[in-house]
């Protein structure tokens, strides 16, 4: 085994994970090799830091102040919890007067040609019956 | 620590036990999980941020997570499994979202005098004199350095397996993938994490001799 080939499984080698016939190669190499050795107790030295951060002193206080977020958020949930119940009965009331609103619109905007409708017809017939009471030649007759 | 430290001796429950208390609204359930998996959930997250602040963060976050999102917890995987992969999707946001967090490798001199407080107060001072301390502070930020650097899968694997100890079983379901999948990642990701190790050993020989590092 060359050293690349050792540098390569080291950490593996370290951490216990090779196969045993690749292991005894590795060890065997490090045996005869000064670098290879020295960068093995290097990474071995590296590595371990991460046992001694393992250890984390608890936090005594979390599960309170977890509680007291929770209780607050509860708190201005429950505060806003009509709106949800509030927003269908809200549409369906501006549904209801949007309804209503089109609906007398609607009627009064009938109601108003209907007059137009009336106001024309009238005169016309007032026309009509103006013709019908003094024909033009009788007029012309009379003078 | 104050009494308080003291005074919580946690009572620990099994699994179906917190779930159960949990559902049905028992106030000291709250209590319970935190007790119960705190430990576990600072352990995680800390592979991820490497800072204990943040990670006392990251688990008042995850913890809120749980117990807000509790009914869409369906038991297909245990409540740890669960809880992992709350703890890495919300440290690896966590990473993500803070670029303060993400450019460690330009330390701001305030910033590094913070961590080596941090790692005065972390170590034990009975056993490590000043000039020890300080290179385990250098030591815990090469290895920082290097682990951030691996692609995001491997990260996470790598950290699974090194800080809590799980196995490519438990990994490969907290991770969603196959334990030969998972076997491949730690595979590669050792042999990335010794790549940037190597390189980071030859500069530091380089230092103590005096002479230029060579590749």
């Amino acid at each position: 085994m060359n050293c690349k080939n050792c540098r390569t499984d080291l950490v593996g080698f370290i951490r216990g994970t090779l196969p045993k016939g690749l292991e005894v190669q590795i060890r065997e190499h490090l045996n005869g090799c000064e670098e290879c050795r020295s960068f093995a107790d290097y990474l071995r030295t590296t590595l371990n830091v991460i046992h001694q951060e393992k250890v984390i002193p608890a936090d005594p206080f979390l599960a309170t102040r977890i509680e007291g977020i929770l209780s607050k958020s509860g708190a201005a949930s429950r505060r806003l919890s009509f709106l949800p119940k509030l927003i269908p009965a809200l549409t369906f009331s501006i549904f209801i007067l949007a309804g209503i609103a089109g609906g007398i619109g609607l009627g009064h905007a009938l109601m108003q040609a209907n007059e137009n409708q009336n106001i024309a017809s009238q005169q016309m017939s007032f026309l009509v019956d103006d013709l019908k009471q003094e024909p033009i030649e009788s007029f012309l007759m009379g003078l | 620590m104050s009494k308080g430290a003291n005074s919580t001796t946690p009572v620990l429950m099994n699994e179906p036990e917190v779930l159960k208390l949990l559902l049905a609204g028992d106030p000291a359930a709250v209590r319970s999980l935190v007790d119960q998996y705190q430990p576990m959930v600072l352990r995680t997250a800390r592979g991820f941020v490497r800072n204990t602040e943040d990670a006392r963060d990251i688990a008042q976050e995850v913890f809120i997570d749980i117990l807000t999102n509790l009914h869409r917890f369906k038991g297909q995987a245990s409540l740890s499994t669960w809880i992992y992969r709350i703890t890495v999707n919300r440290s690896l946001n966590y990473l993500r979202n803070s670029k303060r967090r993400q450019s460690r490798l330009f330390y701001s001199e305030d910033q590094n005098e913070g961590r080596r407080s941090e790692a005065v107060n972390i170590s034990d001072p009975d056993q490590k004199n000043p000039a020890e301390l300080l290179e385990q502070q250098e030591r815990s930020e090469t290895l920082h350095t290097a682990i951030l650097s691996l692609p995001g899968k491997q990260q996470v694997a790598f950290n699974l397996v090194e800080y809590d100890d799980l196995s490519y079983k438990e990994i490969a379901e907290i991770m969603h993938l196959t334990i030969s999948s998972v076997e491949s990642l730690l595979f590669r990701a050792r042999k990335n994490l010794q790549k940037k190790l190597w390189v980071c050993y030859k500069a530091s020989t380089s230092r103590e001799n005096g002479t230029k590092p060579k590749s």
